[in-house]
Order: structure tokens, then C-alpha cells, then sequence
């Protein structure tokens, strides 16, 4: 009789444990598919590569990336240091050749402003200020910040934002249609486009998930690089003690540091690389940086 | 925590944040390399290094990888490295857009206040107050210096790993 009521409780607590394990797989999985869905809504991962996106919306990307990059150069003059820009072209082609947009040539500039700020167009166009530099310790930062402009390109932010899909959107809002629409609307239209994403660009800003996404892509590119995959979120945090004036574009354009940090925190932690010791080649990066200032 | 502990969780939080496929699915590897990992973390052990455009079999999804077959061999690899599709060459759209601002294209320009050749004099300064006065200010001058950067993708490959290997 003991043995049947112990059978019948231990039958009862499997029974508990099954259903507590059944519920914790479906909101397991139900979060798992939200995360998807969030993941693929914003552009992410593989799919924003899917074989829908056409070599007409690339050039079309480019031409757009190319208008915006010559405002950006219209703000802030470009540095004519052939040595630095070198160095810089080639951290951020590391990253880029880790990065998965083969079909984008991407191009780095370093703008003349003590303003501590990056900023990237569509197509691979990837600025950097003097000031930004400045505050770097090494090469895996310097690399850091491109990897999370880099993020933003090959996620395609900036189209996102402005509702531009491509021509597998099935709407006449299909990028290459849409920039190269014919007479005084279309002239509108891709001026009005420009506009807008230089005003995302310097004032409004990208969405917060976004630029969080920016960070953890730009953290995933650095240890698929080989980089210190914290160097992003170091920088970040030494920034953030900075006087107010040289942020100012950064602050009104970001999310707050102390949301950055805890994010990639968190990221540095899921990806299994938040302690250990990995190359931060500071002796090169002071070699072309530090000892030219 | 145990070891057994830890494979049990592991084991767990795969089934719990995997989304099941509907069938295998075939990946191209986009990035130049990509290390096919023994778990969904990157200091886990590597059991391949595989070349852009290689041929993956995804099985399912987690998080921000995916569980896939490459020659036999189980693994994960990471989501951003990966595509549906093959690798597209590069594209290039320069000819276009240089012939466009030869033409002095007057059209695309029309909104803008000042453009290439008063700019190029002017000093950081001289560009915030004309930003600050409303002005519209584009340098294609600049634009165009800037595309004429060029590297090398061996080159690239070779500066990485010669800084990497020095720490």
C-alpha cells in the first residue's frame, strides 16, 4: 500500500515536472520566434541576404550611400593624411572581409572635427572623426568603432528606417525604382530621401534598437576578426565620462551609454567571450596613431 | 557547477530558444572565413575553418546561430556569416556617378546651396556656421578622392594577421 502511494506520488511530481517543462518549452520557443521575427523584421542576420535583393538595388544602395557620403564630406572636411587613412582603410577591411557583404567595396575616411563621433552611409561608406580617434588605446577599438558602422551598413539601418525596401518588396517603393525614378517626382523623392537620412545621420538619430544592434553586430565582426571583442564596449565606456560639448551630435543621436554598455554586457556574456585574453595590437596602433599626433 | 550540470543546462537552453526548421536548409558561407564552432559560443572549440562561398547544411536555428553540417562534420556558426544565397561579386557603381557629376548634373543639385568648389576652400569652422545658417553643404571633390581608396583583399588578410600575431 506504501509502495503504491509512493508510486502514485512519484507519478504526480513526473506529471508536475513534464507540464512545468511543456510550459517553459513553449514560452522558450515562443520568445525564441519573437526573437526571430524581431531579428528578420530588422533586417537581420542571413535573411537580409536572401536571394531577392538584386545587383540593381546594391548600385542603387551605392548611388544613395554616395549622396549622403558627399554630405557628410560637405560638413566636415576629409584628413589628408595618406598614412593614417591607410591604417584606418585597412582595420576597417579587416572587419569588412569578416563582415558578410562581399559585394560592397567599403571605403573609410577620417573627418577633420574634434567631435567624438563615426557615421555610415548605405553602400560601405564609413566615416570617422580626428576627435573619436584621439581617445582610442588600440587597434581592436579602432577597429571596434568601424565594425559597429560597418553593422549599420550591412544591416541596412539607414534604408530601413526610410521605408526604402528593395525590389523584392513587391511595392513601388523598390530601391533601385526608386532612385532612379524619372522626371521632377523622382528628383523629389531621392532629395527628400537624402534629406531625411542626413537628418537621421546628424539630429534625429536611428532608432535605439538599431544602434543597439549596431553594437552586438559590431561585437559578433570583432571576434570573428580576431579582435578583443570587448574593445567596442571599453570605448564606449571611457567615453562616457567625456565633457558633454565634443558628444553633443553622439548623445542627441544614441541611446545612453549605460544602456549600450549593459546590452553588450550581456551580448559579450551570451557569446562566451566576456573574460579571456585576446589581441588588442596597441604597439601598431600606436605606431600610426599616438606617435602622429 | 558541475560538468554534467553544465551540459544539462547547455542541453535544455537549446531546446528551449531553438526554432525548429521546417526542412535542412543550404547556407553560403559570406564572409572571407568562417569557423564552424563546437558550440553557440565563440570560445568554443574550433573544428573548421571554412572558405567564402563554401556549401553549408543548416539543421535549425539558435539565438544568433545556426546549427549546421559541412562535410560531414556538426557545428554552429554564426548567423552574420552566412546566406541563403552565394556570394555576389563586388559591384561597383562609380562610371555611373562620376559621368553624372562630369555632366554637372544640375538636377540632383537643385536643393542644395552650396556645392563642390566653395566648399573645398572652406574651413571646419566656415562649414558648421554655413550648416548653422541653414546651408546645404556637399563636397564631391572629397567624395570622389574618397573613392578612389583602394586595398587589397590579400593585403588585408596579411596586415590582420601580422597584427594579430603581435598582440
Amino acid at each position: 500500500m506504501a509502495e503504491a502511494s509512493r508510486k502514485q506520488k512519484y507519478s504526480q511530481i513526473s506529471n508536475w515536472r513534464g507540464l512545468v517543462f511543456a510550459i517553459l518549452a513553449l514560452a522558450g520557443f515562443s520568445f525564441a520566434q519573437a526573437e526571430a521575427e524581431n531579428f528578420r523584421a530588422r533586417g537581420g542576420g542571413d535573411t537580409q541576404q536572401s536571394g531577392a535583393t538584386t545587383i540593381s538595388d546594391v548600385q542603387a544602395e551605392i548611388e544613395f550611400g554616395q549622396s549622403i557620403a558627399a554630405r557628410i564630406l560637405g560638413r566636415y572636411p576629409m584628413v589628408d593624411d595618406s598614412s593614417l587613412s591607410g591604417y584606418v582603410n585597412l582595420v576597417g577591411n579587416a572587419v569588412v572581409l569578416h563582415a558578410g557583404r562581399p559585394e560592397l567595396t567599403f571605403r573609410f575616411a577620417i573627418l577633420e572635427t574634434d567631435n567624438v563621433n563615426a557615421y555610415a552611409a548605405p553602400g560601405g561608406y564609413v566615416f570617422v572623426t580626428r576627435g573619436a580617434i584621439g581617445l582610442m588605446r588600440d587597434e581592436a577599438e579602432l577597429a571596434g568603432v568601424l565594425a559597429h558602422e560597418v553593422a549599420h551598413v550591412t544591416r541596412k539601418h539607414i534604408v530601413n528606417a526610410l521605408n526604402i525596401r528593395g525590389s523584392d518588396s513587391g511595392t513601388q517603393a523598390g530601391l533601385a525604382r526608386f532612385l532612379s525614378g524619372a522626371g521632377d517626382a523622382g528628383r523629389v523623392a531621392f532629395s527628400q530621401a537624402v534629406n531625411k537620412a542626413v537628418g537621421i545621420l546628424f539630429e534625429k538619430g536611428l532608432a535605439k534598437e538599431d544602434e543597439l544592434d549596431a553594437d552586438n553586430t559590431g561585437t559578433v565582426y570583432l571576434a570573428t576578426t580576431g579582435y578583443d571583442p570587448t574593445a567596442l564596449k571599453r570605448y564606449i565606456n571611457r567615453i562616457k565620462a567625456l565633457e558633454s560639448k565634443r558628444l553633443s551630435v553622439m548623445n542627441s543621436t544614441h541611446p545612453s551609454f549605460q544602456d549600450r554598455l549593459k546590452a553588450l554586457s550581456m551580448q559579450l556574456a551570451s557569446l562566451g567571450i566576456d573574460s579571456g585574453k585576446f589581441p588588442t595590437v596597441t604597439s601598431r596602433f600606436n605606431q600610426y596613431v599616438k606617435n602622429n599626433q | 557547477m558541475g560538468c554534467e550540470m553544465k551540459k544539462y543546462i547547455f542541453a535544455i537552453s537549446v531546446f528551449l530558444f531553438s526554432v525548429p526548421g521546417q526542412a535542412a536548409e543550404t547556407l553560403y558561407v559570406q564572409s572571407a572565413r568562417a569557423n564552424i564552432l563546437s558550440g553557440p559560443a565563440f570560445n568554443a572549440k574550433v573544428i573548421a575553418s571554412v572558405p567564402k562561398g563554401s556549401k553549408v547544411t543548416a539543421k535549425f536555428s539558435h539565438g544568433s546561430w545556426y546549427r549546421i553540417e559541412y562535410q560531414g562534420k556538426q557545428g554552429w556558426v554564426s548567423r552574420l556569416q552566412v546566406a541563403k544565397r552565394r556570394p555576389l561579386k563586388k559591384i561597383s557603381f562609380f562610371q555611373k556617378f562620376n559621368d553624372m557629376f562630369k555632366k554637372d548634373d544640375a538636377r540632383r543639385r537643385a536643393s542644395r546651396v552650396t556645392v563642390v568648389g566653395a566648399v573645398r576652400g572652406l574651413s571646419a569652422d566656415d562649414r558648421a556656421r554655413a550648416i548653422g545658417r541653414g546651408e546645404d553643404l556637399v563636397d564631391y571633390a572629397a567624395l570622389q578622392r574618397m573613392n578612389q581608396i583602394s586595398v587589397d583583399e590579400d593585403q588585408v588578410m596579411s596586415f590582420l594577421q601580422q597584427g594579430l600575431k603581435g598582440g
